[in-house]
């Protein structure tokens, strides 16, 4: 029999290799050999992720292949999610997220989410080409910390704009991190808005966000 | 010798000498129908062929660029392939709303709208037509949709993206399809008198699908269409987004076209390696439109300086882009040099 070390292996190994039924197998085998739901995710699952990150970000890796490991991950979560404790997650961060209206590329905004629920942030999905209020409405109905705004055209960009605005005249500014990326986005223009957050690639844009997250939750 | 616009971008699209490069914005993808142009024009400009070739008409006259360009979006293709297309507005490019179908046989099985239908295809064609009557020295620009950015505006990209891994042979039936479509397009706005037909793939990145998806899933086809387009007579502009110098291997060979970047691209680097092709480019958009009239003169002088062989934006050039931004690029361009 697989010792558990094997069983995590194999799961973190059949998220980089894209095998959704080798996942689902994996994870089956690892409720079967006992170990715990959360550590098959945390240790077999969300490893896996974190390599397809990397392999992202050094351009091994490209949208297509994301997707399928996405797939393959979420397969083996299907698989352990109810045999947790009812408990897990209560506290995570809360990020809204969206393609500002104009724009219905949402290629780059799919990927942040992947890797923030694989990170453990609870993500509210709005889609792309959303009116700017609709962010703050749905920021302020699940208490979420964090909005998250993405456009891939350089024509739309000044939707970003309007979000903080409308933040600022409702008063709330203070209240969420604003993040924002994609292909035009740059770090001056995210500071010209008064973006608390510029995120260049789904990888960093977590990385950059927990750690953000930390301070802000500090101070 | 002095050469019209439209003998300056025929030679430059055959690789022949000219006096110096034409300043362009093809339209499609990279239009210039701004807010400062559509408040001098009236009518359907996305359905009227009429309305269409007078909008054409003034961003030529307004801005300066040395070329007329029709449509003035990426969704003619997309609409009359099923998808439901949003118009959008002064502020809003169209863009597709709804996706044609959710898996790529329900697109192949619907019938295509007929030749003499009053597709969104045909008003192009009327407009290109009635453009080239009226015009003998400026060229007409026709625009097309990449094959991949066409199959990703019919059904979900996050859908097609994973084909192109779990089942690569469906995928190939279906841009195979769609390029089929997409050349007999092509062909219908030569016949129709484009003197070029500008390609935008904006889907098909670097950055989204990586050099390898590029070589197998959309080189092909785009290579396909450059040769349709010329064999029918006219000059072929091929368009890539986002960070082209991760393909700068896989673009060496794209056939008979001139090839256009975004402004992240040195179009000095890419000269290195794509020595003989005319290269098209690449003024930011962002400095384009928020940028001062003498810095736009100043990076439309660098990039001359670095040696396109056609002076144009780098990308979609947003529509709140003041008048004066566009004419501080097309009076550098149109400097003797």
């Amino acid at each position: 029999m697989k010792n558990k070390e094997d069983i995590l292996l194999e799961l973190a190994r059949a998220v980089v290799d894209m095998e959704e039924d080798t996942c689902r197998r994996s994870a089956r085998e690892s409720l079967g050999a006992g170990i715990e739901a959360a550590e098959a995710i945390n240790g077999g699952l969300v490893k896996g992720m974190m390599v397809v990150g990397d392999k992202y970000e050094r351009e091994e890796y490209f949208i297509p292949e994301v997707l399928l490991c996405s797939d393959a991950m979420l397969a083996g979560l299907a698989v352990l999610q109810p045999h947790l404790p009812v408990d897990r997650g209560g506290t995570a961060a809360k990020v809204v997220l969206g393609v500002v209206r104009g724009d219905t590329h949402d290629i780059g905004k799919s990927l942040v989410k992947i890797m923030l629920e694989a990170a453990g942030f609870e993500v509210y999905d709005l889609g792309r080409d959303v009116p700017p209020a609709d962010f703050v409405t749905k920021a302020l109905e699940v208490g979420a910390s964090v909005i998250g705004l993405s456009t891939l055209m350089s024509t739309t960009m000044d939707g970003m704009r309007t979000v903080i605005e409308d933040l600022e005249a409702r008063g709330i500014r203070d209240r969420f991190l604003v993040m924002v990326g994609g292909g035009p986005v740059s770090p001056a223009f995210a500071r010209e808005i008064g973006a608390d957050l510029y995120a260049p690639d789904a990888n960093s844009a977590v990385r950059n966000l927990t750690a953000l997250l930390e301070v802000w939750s500090c101070a | 010798m002095m050469m019209t616009e439209k003998e300056r971008l025929g030679a430059v699209l055959a690789g022949a000498t000219v006096d110096r490069p034409p300043v362009l914005c093809p339209g499609g993808m990279m239009s210039a129908a701004t807010a400062g142009v559509l408040r001098q024009t009236a009518g359907n400009r996305h359905n009227d062929p009429a309305a269409m070739a007078e909008v054409a008409e003034t961003i030529r006259a307004a801005t300066g660029f040395e070329n007329l360009g029709v449509p003035f979006c990426l969704t003619v293709e997309a609409e009359d392939l099923g998808s439901r297309v949003d118009p959008g507005g002064a502020e809003v490019e169209p863009r597709v709303a709804v996706y044609a179908a959710a898996q790529p046989a329900a697109v192949m099985a619907r019938p295509l709208p007929p030749p003499d239908s009053p597709s969104r295809a045909a008003v192009v064609c009327d407009a290109i037509k009635l453009l080239a009557a009226r015009h003998d020295d400026t060229p007409v620009i026709g625009n097309l949709t990449g094959p991949m950015s066409l199959a990703t505006s019919l059904i979900d990209p996050l859908v097609f993206f994973r084909l192109l891994r779990k089942d690569p042979a469906g995928a190939h039936v279906f841009l195979d399809y769609l390029t089929e479509y997409l050349a007999g397009f092509a062909r219908r706005q030569a016949a129709a008198g484009a003197d070029a037909v500008a390609i935008a793939d904006p889907t098909a990145t670097g950055e989204i699908l990586g050099p390898a998806n590029f070589r197998t899933f959309v080189r092909p086809y785009l290579r396909r269409l450059a040769r349709t387009i010329r064999a029918a007579g006219s000059g072929v502009i091929i368009h890539i987004c986002g960070d082209a110098t991760l393909l700068l291997e896989e673009i060496r060979d794209m056939g008979p076209a001139a090839l256009s970047f975004d402004s992240v691209v040195s179009m000095r680097k890419a000269q290195t390696v794509l020595e003989g092709i005319p290269l098209m480019g690449n003024i930011s958009t962002q400095v384009l439109h928020r940028g001062t009239p003498e810095r736009i003169g100043q990076a439309a002088k660098h990039a001359l300086d670095s040696g396109v062989s056609i002076l144009a934006p780098a990308c979609g050039v947003s529509l709140q882009t003041p008048l004066a931004n566009l004419r501080a690029l097309t009076d550098t361009g149109r400097r003797p040099r």
